[in-house]
């Protein structure tokens, strides 16, 4: 079964077809890889360090070419906006307010001074941090900072979500609340979303699809479903759940050419 | 290999370090003057390069000055036995306080001046209010005579160098006559020298001077010491080649030959006066010390009143001498 | 208030510790006025030769100022300019270090030659002297940007002018403003020593001149008195340069945070 968003049937479609990406004669980041995201899913990539998961993700944005093979995003209009991206650690502008880093990629656009204010200050109060717009960076919390990030790319209103381990360094509360709060975001609007992650239980938690990659040069070990509709805390220590994260470790550790704990 | 380092090193810093320690010789007498070497100090080379001091059993160093290096300071704080600068110096020094004593004047009549171009047809310190000036800050002849005229022309820092002046016709630059005009003919230019004298401030120049207490102490070495400046200079005066051909070959050879030769007559004029004729070379008259004394003070170079009496004396030169034994 | 007590107090006390042990030392060691004179000397003279000291210290305060201000052009401009091509900044920015290693005190003499002693030569040896810290920080600041943001305002389609504004020129800001407090002292001292060796006298005399003027005369206490007036004028820019920068980064930079003493 799938997640509980509406289908607007293959509205949105990232097609990842035979890809290949080499830095150089020896660096072979990712070899062969084929995917498939659905409108409305949200499919996380797990796999070891350098395994070339934030590099598919780079490539799913455009940020980087393949040496062969394609990514069709389907529609996708290719407007200022359409892909967010998210990275691993917030990269706020030090010398601005949180309200004006929300704004930071509205002003690429051309609206009005308020209707920008407007939508920067509404993301703002989707992240939870109503209060804080006048506030700068460096009087933020880690978990803080991460949510102006979000919120910065939330307010282009993408079609496109893409995250780079965007809470690898949270704490662990932090980090089990932005799940939530990412969750409910995405799923509220029926955001495509492609997440890149360290974490399996994390992976579990917030996906509809966990991808598993291989160590370099990366190539897809399994794809893994998740069958749960509603998310809450307990959650993650339910059978079911730990369950579909053994398997998702034991395909981590297939891809790292070590024996599995469930399979042989 | 240690082993053996170890005994190289050793003798290797004592050696080192006593090389950089000055040995202390406590007879060498030195003289430091106030410019790069020149016939201005000729009395003092001369001496040197007829023996006069060795006959004399005087060990005798000569320093040569330059931009920066003020002999009064030199021997006010030891580094240096006898200097060789300008009254106004001396009467400067003893406004602080050091007391130094001067001996002997190679120039009766200061070739310190301002050279300007031929073309400027200026002649006088009124002139001079129209150009501008280029002189070493707080040259006190300049200052007094400013003072005194009210004029203030605009001033330019000095570094030594008539390359600026030569392509300035309107400017004046301070100089000596002896050598300068020749420098600033080789420069293209056409120079007129005005010495201090021609513009109101008549002074000594070439003064070697030492510390008070010095001469307190050594009586005997000052007379030798100015003995032979006197004998050294009179022999440079009758025949000047000798001694210029010495300081180009052997001391600084950016003093050229021609330079000296054009210098030495101008010398010959300024070395001599009514108390040499009497006193002997390098005489000195008070009259003259306390003149500069007293503009000194009425221009506030310096604050309080100095006996220039103090400053100087006639008593080491060979007439006083004999007279003192008559 | 109490803030300017906190930052102004342990540096004054310092001072007062400082001449009170210079007097005593001069009346103990009986050291000549001339060798090193004691502060209520150098204070005194100070009063004698105030007139000097003030026209040596406005015009060296004018030279320095134009001096400083055309380094931060040039050098803001300049680094702006190296900054958008590494070809450019290979090719240039050696330039850039020769200029600073250019032993200027030995150049001074023939801007004379060119352009003439005064004002125009001392600002010159100043702004020569004050380029390259402002330069080279200004650069290493715009080169410096986070490259996840430029990714980040690439993927939204800006280009490159709009990056510049929005990110490069702003994260160049505390390293500006480190090269400008390098800047603002050594434009002052660039400034006397060009005065010292191609300035003017007289009602331009600067405080450059006065040194040399009162070595020429001997009189210590008045090189004192010039030198301290110089420093003094080294640090008012240096602490003008610390006020702006807290002005314009105060809000965002950590470099203006308190810390805990």
């Amino acid at each position: 079964m799938v997640a509980d968003s509406e289908l607007r049937s293959d509205k949105v479609r990232v097609t990842v077809r035979d890809l290949y990406k080499r830095f150089s004669q020896e660096v072979v980041a990712l070899q062969g890889i084929n995917l498939n995201v659905q409108q409305g899913e949200f499919v996380s990539l797990v796999g070891p360090s350098g395994c070339g998961k934030s590099t598919l993700l780079k490539l799913v944005a455009g940020l980087e070419v393949p040496s062969s093979g394609d990514v069709v995003r389907a529609g996708i209009d290719e407007t200022p906006g359409s892909v967010g991206f998210v990275f691993q650690d917030a990269h706020l502008l030090p010398w601005r307010t949180v309200r004006r880093n929300v704004e930071l990629l509205l002003e690429i656009q051309k609206i009005s001074n308020e209707e920008r204010r407007r939508r920067a200050d509404q993301a703002i109060a989707r992240v939870g941090l109503n209060g804080f717009e006048d506030a700068y960076p460096r009087q933020l919390s880690g978990g803080m900072k991460m949510r102006v990030s979000l919120a910065r790319t939330l307010v282009l209103d993408p079609q496109l979500f893409l995250l780079d381990e965007p809470f690898g360094a949270l704490d662990e509360i932090t980090r089990e609340k932005l799940n939530d709060d990412l969750r409910e975001l995405t799923q509220a609007n029926g955001l495509t979303t492609l997440f890149v992650t360290h974490s399996v239980t994390e992976a579990v938690y917030l996906s509809n699809r966990v991808i598993v990659i291989s160590e370099r040069p990366g190539i897809i070990v399994e794809e893994i479903s998740v069958p749960f509709t509603e998310r809450h805390r307990s959650l993650r220590n339910t059978p079911e759940f730990v369950q579909i994260c053994a398997d998702v470790t034991d395909a981590l550790y297939r891809g790292m050419g070590e024996t599995g704990v469930n399979k042989q | 290999m240690k082993r053996i380092s170890k005994r190289i090193l050793l003798p290797l810093l004592i050696f080192v370090v006593a090389a950089c320690v000055e040995p202390v010789e406590d007879d060498t007498i030195s003289v430091q003057t106030d410019w790069f070497a020149s016939t201005d100090h000729a009395a003092l080379y001369a001496a040197e390069l007829y023996g006069y001091f060795d006959d004399r059993n005087l060990k005798v160093e000569i320093r040569q000055g330059g931009p920066g290096i003020r002999a009064a300071n030199d021997v006010a704080t030891g580094r240096a036995t006898f200097g060789l600068a300008l009254p106004e110096n001396i009467i400067l020094a003893a406004a602080e306080d050091v007391e130094l004593l001067s001996v002997f004047a190679s120039y009766q009549e200061s070739p310190i001046g301002l050279m300007v171009h031929e073309s400027s047809g200026v002649s006088g310190i009124e002139g001079i209010a129209d150009l501008s000036v280029q002189i070493f800050p707080g040259q006190v002849f300049w200052e007094v005579l400013k003072h005194e005229t009210g004029i203030s022309p605009a001033e330019i820092a000095f570094d030594g160098s008539m390359t600026a002046w030569a392509e300035n016709p309107d400017w004046a630059v301070q100089g000596f006559a002896t050598t300068n005009p020749f420098d600033a003919r080789n420069a293209g230019a056409e120079p007129r020298m005005l010495t201090a004298t021609t513009l109101g401030f008549r002074s000594y120049a070439g003064v070697i001077f030492t510390d008070r207490s010095f001469a307190r102490n050594h009586p005997e070495k000052m007379t030798a010491f100015v003995a032979a400046l006197q004998q050294g200079y009179a022999d440079f005066l009758a025949d000047p080649h000798a001694v210029i051909e010495y300081i180009n070959r052997d001391i600084n050879k950016d003093f050229l030959i021609e330079v000296g030769e054009a210098a030495a007559p101008v010398m010959q004029d300024l070395a001599v006066s009514a108390d040499t004729e009497s006193l002997g070379l390098g005489a000195m008259n008070p009259d003259v010390w306390n003149d500069v004394a007293a503009r000194m003070l009425s221009a506030e170079i310096i604050r309080r009143e100095v006996d220039a009496a103090t400053l100087w004396t006639n008593e080491y030169l060979p007439t006083a001498q004999e007279q003192a034994t008559q | 208030m109490k803030r300017v007590l906190e930052l102004a107090g342990p540096p004054l006390l310092v001072l007062v510790i400082i001449l009170g042990l210079w007097s005593l030392a001069v009346r103990i060691f009986e050291i000549p006025a001339f060798v090193l004179p004691g502060p209520e000397r150098v204070f005194e003279t100070a009063m004698f030769e105030s007139e000097r000291l003030m026209t040596g210290f406005r015009n060296t305060l004018i030279a320095s100022t134009i001096g400083l201000l055309a380094a931060t052009i040039v050098g803001v401009l300049g680094a702006v300019i190296l900054s958008t091509s590494r070809l450019l900044e290979r090719a240039l920015y050696p330039w850039a270090v020769v200029l600073q290693t250019v032993p200027v005190v030995a150049v001074a003499p023939l801007f004379v030659l060119w352009v003439g002693p005064g004002l125009v030569s001392v600002v010159l040896v100043a702004f020569i002297i004050a380029l390259f810290p402002i330069l080279a920080n200004t650069l290493m600041g715009l080169v410096s940007t986070d490259p996840a943001l430029i990714d980040l305002l690439k993927m939204q389609g800006a280009g490159r002018v709009a990056i510049f504004r929005k990110i490069r020129l702003p994260n160049s800001l505390p390293y500006f403003f480190t090269g400008m407090r390098i800047s603002a002292g050594l434009a002052v001292i660039g400034t006397i020593v060009g005065e010292m060796v191609v300035g003017r006298g007289g009602e331009e005399a600067g405080l450059g001149y006065y040194v040399v003027f009162s070595a020429t005369q001997l009189k210590t206490d008045f090189v004192f008195a010039t030198i301290i007036v110089s420093t003094g004028l080294g640090i008012g820019f240096f602490l003008a340069m610390v006020g702006l920068s807290s002005l314009v980064m105060g809000r965002w930079h950590e470099s203006e945070l308190r810390r805990d003493s």
